[in-house]
């Protein structure tokens, strides 16, 4: 597959844009950060449905393995946009400060945040990810030993990843499940997006079984999220407990609830009855609440870290979400089209 | 099983395959006979739509135990928390809702589960201690490669004859 113009300008304007939001300043490199895992999270979370369905098989994947294999061709995008924010570390990150000027707490943690360590970790991350978005696009991952051994390194990826740019960002507070509650944030994004852009093509008992497994994904968010909650707000330390106060004030407090409702209880509700989960209507309105609450969601996680209005921050990352949407949702596109087309060419020959 | 104003028990009728049970099935219903009941050793595909088979009642009956016996649980915790032995704990508030979701939710699920396996229990009309069917000898390879329609009609003649010509291996009376 040669690469193609769309693709290539994609990444050239991605990592432009990126570069300029950090000559911008603190307010736009952060809501950029926020926007492109808003979508990053997309081909992230198509990575390891590709992988199970390698394991287990089943309709469900051969339906549902055209979108995501055009969701994942969309990572080189966010790989692009990522990576020049790692000459800016400074704009985002507080341990980058002199060690003097930080707590007892993050001084012990340098040996692990500092930026020679974070740059290789990042740049390990990005090639792991792209690796594995090769070999499944490629049809080169037969072996149930690749499939397997790419999901757990899926997600150690992820859970680092998660620790590097969500949670380090306050890098005094720290939980081991944030890495679980992020991925299955993305795998349930993923879900959602393939079934509000695939939900009237698919057979009805392959949307059925991708919308049952769609709810056990929200299911198992909803577990990390609340569990991580109810250790923090119960043992109250001072540490933990303001990430969960930074994110209850101002405008985030709306916006925990909003995006709760959207992102996981109102697609919770609707896929309970077994007649709407049979419905494309009901599937798309259900996917269309998961992925708006999942641009809130992100939002929440990483923008209250930084001291800025909340209002203008969501306002920005609406605007930035948008505009590098563009980018992400053309290039989909372009592969679904052609998927499609490779389709026909094997079945007509 | 419901006896016929004949005093008939229902017909038994064994076919070889699931298709053939699926297209008897189908032109007896076609033809007015309503009361049929299918045994097949694996779900066959189409069947429980030809039966008209649906189940309203256990999905509801289970939604509707596990809100009832979970807000239940919640007023509890919070009735007890609050009202009766109002006492601070770590500096919390009295009513502190989030450490009482998980009793709430594992009550809820109980509940559900065992309306879920009660409901059915008793729509299957079970425990019951003997069925005609059992003394058909052929009838316990329904679990291995027997495929059984059985029939209640009021014209039992008519639907034997049928049941003949839908290429039945076998068509018995049952015995009460």
């Amino acid at each position: 597959m040669k690469p193609d113009r769309l693709l290539l300008g994609g990444i050239a304007l991605l990592a432009l844009a990126a570069a300029a939001t950090l000559l911008v300043g603190q307010l736009a490199a952060s809501t950029w950060l926020a926007a492109v895992l808003v979508w990053g999270s997309l081909p992230l979370g198509a990575l390891p449905i590709l992988m199970v369905h390698g394991l287990t098989g089943g309709r469900w994947g051969e339906q549902g393995r055209p979108l995501l294999l055009a969701v994942l061709a969309t990572l080189p995008l966010l790989v692009a946009a990522l990576l020049p924010l790692l000459l800016g570390l400074p704009a985002l990150f507080a341990w980058t400060l002199p060690a003097e000027e930080l707590s007892h707490l993050v001084r012990n943690k340098l040996a692990y945040l500092n930026p020679t360590f974070f740059i290789l970790r990042t740049l390990a991350y990005c090639a792991l990810w792209l690796w594995l978005a090769y070999l499944l696009s490629a049809r080169r991952a037969r072996g149930e030993g690749m499939h397997a051994g790419g999901l757990v390194l899926w997600l150690l990826a992820v859970t680092f990843f998660s620790f590097d740019w969500f949670m380090s960002l306050e890098p005094e507070f720290y939980s081991d499940v944030y890495g679980l509650m992020l991925g299955a944030n993305m795998v349930a994004a993923a879900f959602a997006w393939i079934l509000l852009l695939g939900a009237r093509e698919m057979e009805a008992a392959a949307r059925r079984d991708i919308a049952n497994i769609w709810l056990g994904v929200l299911l198992s968010w909803v577990l990390f999220a609340y569990s991580q909650y109810i250790v923090v707000w119960s043992a109250n330390l001072p540490d933990e407990i303001l990430w969960y106060i930074h994110r209850s004030a101002g405008v985030w407090r709306p916006v925990s609830v909003v995006s709760f409702g959207l992102f996981f209880l109102l697609p919770f509700l609707i896929l309970l009855s077994g007649h709407a989960k049979g419905r494309p209507g009901w599937l798309m309105l259900a996917a269309a609440s998961c992925l708006l609450g999942h641009v809130l969601q992100i939002g929440w996680l990483l923008l209250p870290a930084f001291d800025h209005d909340g209002l203008w921050q969501l306002l920005l990352l609406c605007l930035l979400t948008a505009l590098s949407g563009a980018l992400f949702f053309a290039l989909y596109r372009r592969r679904h089209r052609d998927q499609g087309r490779a389709a026909r060419e094997v079945r007509y020959g | 099983m419901t006896v016929g104003e004949s005093g008939h028990h229902g017909l038994i009728a064994r076919f070889d395959s699931g298709d053939k049970l699926l297209a008897a099935t189908r032109r007896l219903r076609a033809a007015g006979h309503h009361r049929l009941d299918a045994h097949a050793p694996f779900p066959v595909p189409g069947l429980a739509e030809v039966l008209e088979y649906r189940e309203y009642g256990i999905p509801r009956i289970a939604l509707l135990a596990a809100t009832i016996t979970a807000g239940i649980a919640f007023l509890m915790q919070w009735y007890s928390a609050v009202i009766d032995y109002p006492i601070v704990v770590g500096g919390k508030p009295l009513n502190s809702w989030p450490a009482f979701l998980p009793v709430t939710f594992k009550v809820g699920i109980f509940n559900a589960v065992m309306a879920t396996a009660i409901t059915m229990l008793v729509k299957n009309r079970l425990p019951r201690f003997h069925h005609p069917l059992f003394d058909e000898k052929e009838f316990s390879e329904s679990s291995t490669d027997g495929f059984f329609l059985v029939v209640h009609s009021d014209e039992p003649g008519a639907a034997e004859e049928l049941l003949q010509r839908c290429g039945a291996r076998s068509v018995r009376e049952l015995q009460p």
